[in-house]
């Protein structure tokens, strides 16, 4: 049932699932549809993607033959065609494996209307043809969606750990050689929860120490070779760290008063370590996505309730993305979700493993800091 | 995006999307950085009418009404509902329901991406929509020495200087400025109007608004903002003639300026430059060589390549910034 709501700030189906798609070298991604779709997501994506650009003639007399026309530009360049139909053509509803240059494409309908960005992520690898090649060792990481400002980061922090303990990364979804994502591992650890490609046996997520710890047990079990205590150490050094870096700040500041805004997961993460570590109050929790029922987030992919979560928890400290900081000017901010506007974000940190836990509180210490 | 080039400008309406949220979600992105790129830091608001699956199969009539309601209900002075490419392919009879009875106004702007057109159209046919917001004419006062500012870029990195440029040069000839149709003004605002003299557009080329506006007000009109050295002093003699007021003081005045002008770029006497514009802008080369000579500097195929603006300079200050790029150019 359709709900107005006010300012939508998170992306649709077709944005994630192309995202997820123009993650792997050697895909052809040609978003199916008009140059405001496509423009957008090429905004936000930061791999190649390609549209047919449809017209009011290609509604009207049918869209096979554009694709047809850009499929076959794109062959050259590409080990497979991907294409990703949004609203309008998924409406009129054409068969259009026949207008993919002969090609075996893979053809997702992943129209807006679906649903949101996370949801065109999963409907993209539900219908990736990856298939579980036994004799491949290591682990896959998945839950990398490139639109995250922090996937490349996270990918190299799991590399990291994963490398510390001594085990070898398979596929990695999304940001992979086509033909290393067709043939994964049987295990996978998942950086970001939300976007879990449901490809492999799950060993677990990175996200936040208690989870690291967890998910690096797990694997000790299924991978006897590997020596994961480095990992544990690492872990142990963490949190060292962050404790007198908390300590520190409570020795001179009241406990924060904290709205959280952004990825269900990593808004989780915070509200953990926050109170965790910094007695912070949790004042609200939205999640841009829809959150799982063990969150402590309420769904909040609008403007209208982000500003309500904010007028009725008056925090002292806000973790989210411009939008936030520009309904809340003067309360001192973290910016961890898109869009992130006026400041360049160059370098990939990460936002998971023991790195990411040292940048979020390292950036909270010093939210509320001016001058040197 | 058209549409809301417009509507969003009007501090005290709101504007429905008829679609899924994602498609309102691009525009709220979109304009959000426009807007902060230009450090202004305001979030227009833009509702959903948040249609998916269910609406796409059965239609999305109900989830318009219910979206109508709801935002009728929070008292705007208007609502402007724009339709988009799959509300318009499912074939939803949005105008229909807009032109139901509801408490507040409402303005149906048909804006389906690629099924209504392009941005200009968006912004063409808002413009134009909202007119009916203008007051009748036995409500309009007479000589009122004023102006109006009609569709405006609002996205344009420059609105405010070019809008103030304007405004200097009206006042060379005592006219202020009656309403800025439409930036940041009120619904109410627009009621007004009637009471000005003269309408001046942004840029209205084809006189698709000059027409409207025309028949709709009988108001003279000049259709673009003055660009180039002698365009800039035949502006002050358009006005003048359209308004009836003296020009002489005026062109004088603005002549001297203009003097000062090449004055200060002396230094650039003697350079090469050639232009270049991409392929892409429709830019008139005769102002930029017309500019070139008046400060003494050769267009030649060797020289400094200086890009054709992408939005074109107004008025003296616009040429001085124009020339101050080219300085940049040149010195390397």
């Amino acid at each position: 049932m359709a709900k107005p709501c006010t300012n939508p700030i998170w992306p649709c189906a077709m944005v994630g699932a192309a995202a997820a798609m123009a993650g792997l070298d050697g895909a052809g991604v040609i978003i199916h549809g008009a140059s405001g779709c496509y423009f957008y997501a090429d905004s936000v994506i930061p791999d190649p993607v390609n549209c047919t650009y449809l017209v009011e003639d290609e509604v009207i007399f049918g869209t096979g033959d554009r694709l047809q026309e850009v499929a076959e530009g794109l062959m050259p360049f590409s080990e497979k065609i991907v294409v990703i139909n949004s609203c309008v053509p998924a409406t009129i509803g054409e068969d259009l494996a026949p207008y993919c240059a002969g090609a075996d494409a893979l053809i997702i309908d992943a129209p807006g209307y679906c649903g949101d960005m996370m949801d065109g992520y999963r409907i993209a690898l539900k219908a990736f043809p990856a298939e579980i090649d036994s004799g491949r060792k290591g682990v896959n990481i998945d839950g990398l969606i490139s639109t995250d400002p922090f996937a490349v980061g996270n990918r190299m922090e799991a590399e990291r750990l994963l490398f510390s303990a001594g085990i070898p990364v398979a596929a990695k979804y999304c940001n992979d050689t086509l033909a290393s994502a067709l043939s994964p591992a049987k295990m996978t650890v998942t950086a970001l929860p939300d976007v879990a490609s449901g490809i492999g046996q799950s060993v677990g997520s990175l996200c936040g120490l208690d989870a690291i710890g967890a998910t690096f047990s797990s694997l000790q079990e299924v991978f006897p070779d590997a020596d994961c205590a480095p990992v544990m150490d690492i872990c142990e050094e963490t949190e060292e760290l962050v404790v007198k870096a908390c300590d520190r700040y409570l020795r001179v500041n009241d406990p924060p008063r904290v709205a959280l805004f952004g990825i269900a997961g990593y808004m989780d993460m915070a509200a953990n370590l926050l109170t965790t570590f910094m007695e912070a109050e949790i004042c609200g929790a939205g999640a841009r996505n829809r959150p799982s029922e063990d969150s402590g987030c309420t769904w909040a992919p609008d403007l209208g309730t982000v500003k309500q979560i904010i007028a009725a928890g008056e925090p002292d400290l806000i973790i989210g993305s411009r939008y936030e900081a520009t309904l809340a000017p003067g309360v001192p901010f973290v910016q961890t979700t898109i869009p992130i506007r006026k400041h360049s974000m160059l370098c990939h940190r990460p936002l998971i493993g023991t790195e990411g836990v040292l940048w979020l509180i390292e950036s909270v210490v010093n939210a509320g800091k001016n001058g040197c | 995006m058209g549409v809301l080039s417009v509507s969003a400008f009007l501090t005290d309406a709101v504007t429905l999307i008829h679609g899924p949220d994602g498609c309102t979600h691009i525009n709220t992105s979109l304009l959000y950085s426009t807007l902060a790129e230009h450090d202004i830091f305001r979030i227009p608001e833009i509702v959903s009418t948040g249609l998916g699956e269910d609406e796409i199969i059965f239609g999305g009539e109900d989830a318009l009404e219910d979206a109508l309601t709801t935002v009728c209900g929070n008292d705007p002075a208007a609502v402007v509902v724009a339709s988009t490419c799959v509300s318009e392919t499912i074939g939803d009879d949005v105008a229909g329901i807009c032109s139901q009875s509801w408490d507040v106004p409402v303005i149906y702007v048909p804006s389906s991406g690629f099924l209504g057109g392009t941005f200009t159209d968006g912004y063409t046919s808002t413009l134009t929509a909202l007119s009916s917001f203008i007051a009748p004419p036995s409500c309009w006062k007479k000589n009122t020495g004023t102006v109006n500012i009609v569709g405006e870029k609002n996205l344009e990195f420059e609105a405010e200087d070019n809008f103030q440029e304007v405004s200097r040069i009206l006042g060379l000839l005592g006219l202020d400025v009656n309403i800025r149709y439409v930036r940041d003004i009120t619904v109410e605002d627009i009621g007004i109007f009637g009471d000005a003299e003269l309408n001046l557009f942004r840029e209205d080329k084809y006189g698709i608004l000059g027409r409207h506006f025309d028949a709709f007000t009988g108001i003279p009109s000049l259709p673009e903002f003055p660009v180039g050295l002698s365009a800039t002093l035949d502006f002050i003699r358009d006005v003048g003639r359209l308004t009836g007021r003296d020009t002489t003081d005026a062109v004088s005045a603005e002549e001297e300026q203009l003097a000062g002008l090449t004055d200060e770029f002396s230094d650039l006497r003697g350079e090469y430059v050639t232009f270049d514009s991409f392929g892409f802008q429709s830019a008139e080369m005769e102002m930029f060589t017309e500019v070139a000579e008046a400060v003494g500097i050769r267009v030649s195929e060797e020289g400094t390549v200086i890009p054709i603006p992408f939005c074109m300079p107004v008025g003296t200050l616009g040429l001085r910034r124009m020339l101050r790029q080219w300085r940049r150019f040149i010195d390397g």
